[in-house]
């Protein structure tokens, strides 16, 4: 009775919030265009009128369900930490420096890469876990101060080491077709990535649910003190739940390369990790429906590319849509007032189910 | 190499541009202590400045007068701090994500508002906007090292060290400032004595709104003359790492503000040696991740010690 009420409050603010800011885009759309009916069509329908564009959703989709999967796992434990952001960039990076540097067969290739990549991302972590679990420095800003140094990390090596210099723009040498991952779908970028997007939903939320360690990140982040006393080794638990999110963010970094570019090219974080947190709130948390939320994020970021080309609204709506969405289901309180009342209710059902008995 | 450091590192000039880099650093370190001190880690900071920044540009080139520009852009940051207070406080919103929420708003709404405005994502080059005057103070000016250094810095710069001296009186001197750090310190005992926690966080957080104003306008005003997308780029959460290694205090702040303003203006004038740019861009990042360790060993062993105390007297 008791989870059935959370998920159905859970699912009840995710729904209003989403309402909500789809109603203010709405608004934006009527008071900025001169032709509303013709851009809210370009943004409702646009993602799902052409196969392509249909294949940009799924591709948008990948990098978000991984990010999103790294920021459940450190929501868990309630450490806001933003080194998904980094760890997805630098997990890319040492794809790109490993199958630039070996000439690895196919299959290994891609596979060594991305275990690779998690690997990186996962170091990429130490630093802001450590000093969180040991001295208690705040995560949020430790990993953000981090995540520019990895930038500038990431351009001294890109320019120092893979760079091609015969190419028109500052990007690496031509990944090779050995280490790229397949195509699925003719006539879009669909790429095999999505399987190990969607066997980490499997592993993680196995982790999270199924496992010691998933169930002493969770006590952690319900009550620390309690799951201090309780024998659980907290300082392992904060420390490895941002190695978790960056490993899993680093394995993004990699499929995300192999799967959508030619060249290693970012010289700034591409803001995974950011987007990985409003999925993990649409989410509710929840690993297994990372999917759905990363799938939301990229329909409706998606859309506004579509309304963007077509109209005069800039795409820098979708993040006016993000925010709102984020603010709101994290206030959750105002539904607060009818939970109470059917705990409320529910109780005193249980009490006459009691009385009734005996 | 040394010798070429020297020469760089002991001129005036360089002296000047600490000055004027770490001011937006020290306004929003200003806005992180009273946030912090009343128990709320304002992450929101970075998007009130940037909004501000905005706003300062778009009003000052439409009225033509740069006062009203900055007054706007205060009123703008205040009214953002109210609506985060409002979240976090009547609706219990986790404070993090509120500031997370706050800040892609505002680095996706002022880009949206700019295009909308001037038809260009990049820069408000269109807009004829404003900027705060910059100062000549008269006596100090004919002074030879010191006036070079001193004078002829931007109005917000003077500005923002007279701040944080008011600052350090309203919060150690004052009722409100006091009751501020105690609601930080141990909410409950607060209520208990029948003080409304909820006003005093609103207060303070409407403090840290009007901080952060100022630093938004000193960077689209003073630091540069005009918008820029992305223009703070992470200067208000370096604010929040100034603020953990000031210890939570105004001058602290300042002085940690300082710090990072001269690693990164080195980073600047240091990219003639012959070091990789890029470790050199990393000194200021890395300076401020030793400076929030250094200070949360600290505080964690002082905290260790209470606890041994506290125990033995048992």
């Amino acid at each position: 009775m008791n989870r059935k009420r959370e998920a159905f409050f859970n699912a009840m603010s995710v729904f209003i919030a989403v309402l909500a800011a789809l109603l203010v885009t709405l608004i934006i759309i009527f008071c900025v265009s001169d032709e509303p009916v013709e851009a809210l069509k370009a943004f409702i329908t646009g993602p799902v009128s052409t196969r392509r564009r249909m294949g940009n959703v799924v591709e948008a989709m990948i990098p978000l369900v991984f990010t999103g999967l790294a920021a459940c796992v450190m929501f868990q434990a309630k450490q806001f930490s933003l080194i998904g952001d980094g760890s997805f960039l630098v997990g890319a990076l040492g794809t790109a420096v490993l199958v630039l540097h070996f000439d690895l067969p196919p299959v290994v290739a891609p596979l060594l890469g991305i275990i690779l990549g998690g690997m990186v991302g996962g170091i990429c972590a130490v630093i802001p876990g450590y000093l969180k679990a040991k001295w208690n420095a705040n995560e949020f800003v430790v990993s953000m101060m981090f995540n520019s140094i990895l930038v500038y990390f990431t351009v001294y090596v890109l320019l120092n080491d893979i760079r091609d210099p015969d190419s028109g723009f500052l990007a690496s040498f031509t990944l090779p077709e050995n280490a790229k991952l397949a195509v699925l779908v003719s006539k879009t970028n669909v790429h095999a990535g999505i399987f190990a997007a969607l066997f980490m939903v499997v592993v993680t939320t196995i982790f999270m649910y199924k496992t010691k360690w998933g169930y002493s990140i969770r006590m952690v982040g319900i009550n620390p003190k309690f799951a201090k006393y309780s024998g659980i080794n907290t300082f392992m638990v904060m420390f490895s739940c941002q190695i978790i999110g960056g490993f899993i963010a680093g394995i993004g970094g990699s499929v995300e390369l192999l799967g959508m570019y030619d060249r290693f090219q970012w010289q700034d974080t591409p803001g995974y990790g950011f987007d990985g947190m409003t999925v993990a709130i649409l989410a509710a948390n929840n690993p297994a429906l990372v999917p759905i939320g990363a799938l939301f994020l990229a329909y409706i970021r998606v859309g506004t590319d579509v309304m963007a080309r077509t109209s005069n609204i800039p795409n820098e709506a979708v993040n006016i849509i993000q925010g709102i969405i984020m603010i709101l289901i994290t206030a959750s309180a105002f539904l607060s007032g009818i939970k109470h009342r059917m705990v409320i209710h529910s109780a005193k059902e249980e009490k006459k189910q009691v009385k009734e008995a005996t | 190499m040394i010798q070429q450091l020297f020469t760089i590192v002991f001129t005036t000039s360089f002296a000047y541009s600490i000055l004027r880099v770490s001011t937006p650093i020290i306004l929003a370190g200003m806005a992180a202590v009273v946030s912090e001190r009343a128990g709320v880690v304002n992450i929101a900071i970075e998007g009130m400045m940037l909004t501000s920044a905005l706003t300062g540009v778009v009003v000052s080139a439409g009225t033509r007068s740069w006062f009203t520009g900055l007054l706007a852009s205060l009123l703008i940051s205040i009214f953002m701090s109210l609506i985060l207070a409002y979240f976090i406080l009547n609706l219990k919103a986790n404070t993090i994500m509120c500031g997370l929420a706050i800040n892609t708003i505002a680095k996706g709404g002022t880009v949206f508002a700019l295009y909308l405005l001037t038809g260009n994502k990049g820069a408000s080059t269109a807009l004829k906007s404003l900027t705060v005057p910059q100062l000549d103070i008269p006596l100090i000016k004919n002074i030879p090292v010191i006036g070079e250094i001193l004078s002829g810095q931007n109005l917000l710069t003077y500005l923002a060290v007279i701040l944080v001296a008011l600052l350090h009186v309203f919060i150690f001197h004052t009722r409100m400032g006091i009751r501020i750090s105690a609601v930080g310190e141990n909410a409950r005992a607060v209520e208990s004595v029948g003080i409304s926690v909820k006003k005093t966080r609103y207060m303070a957080l409407l403090i840290s709104g009007l901080f952060s104003g100022l630093a938004g306008t000193f960077m689209s005003m003073g630091y540069m003359s005009g918008f820029t997308a992305n223009m703070t780029s992470g200067r208000g959460f370096i604010a929040l790492a100034a603020n953990s290694m000031g210890q939570n205090t105004p001058w602290g702040t300042l002085l940690a503000a300082l710090i990072f303003g001269a690693a990164d203006s080195a980073s600047n004038s240091l990219q003639v040696l012959k070091i990789p740019t890029q470790f050199i861009q990393m000194i200021p990042y890395a300076t401020t991740i030793l400076g929030i360790t250094l200070y949360s060993i600290q505080r964690s062993n002082k905290e260790k010690k209470t606890k041994t105390k506290l125990l033995n007297q048992e």
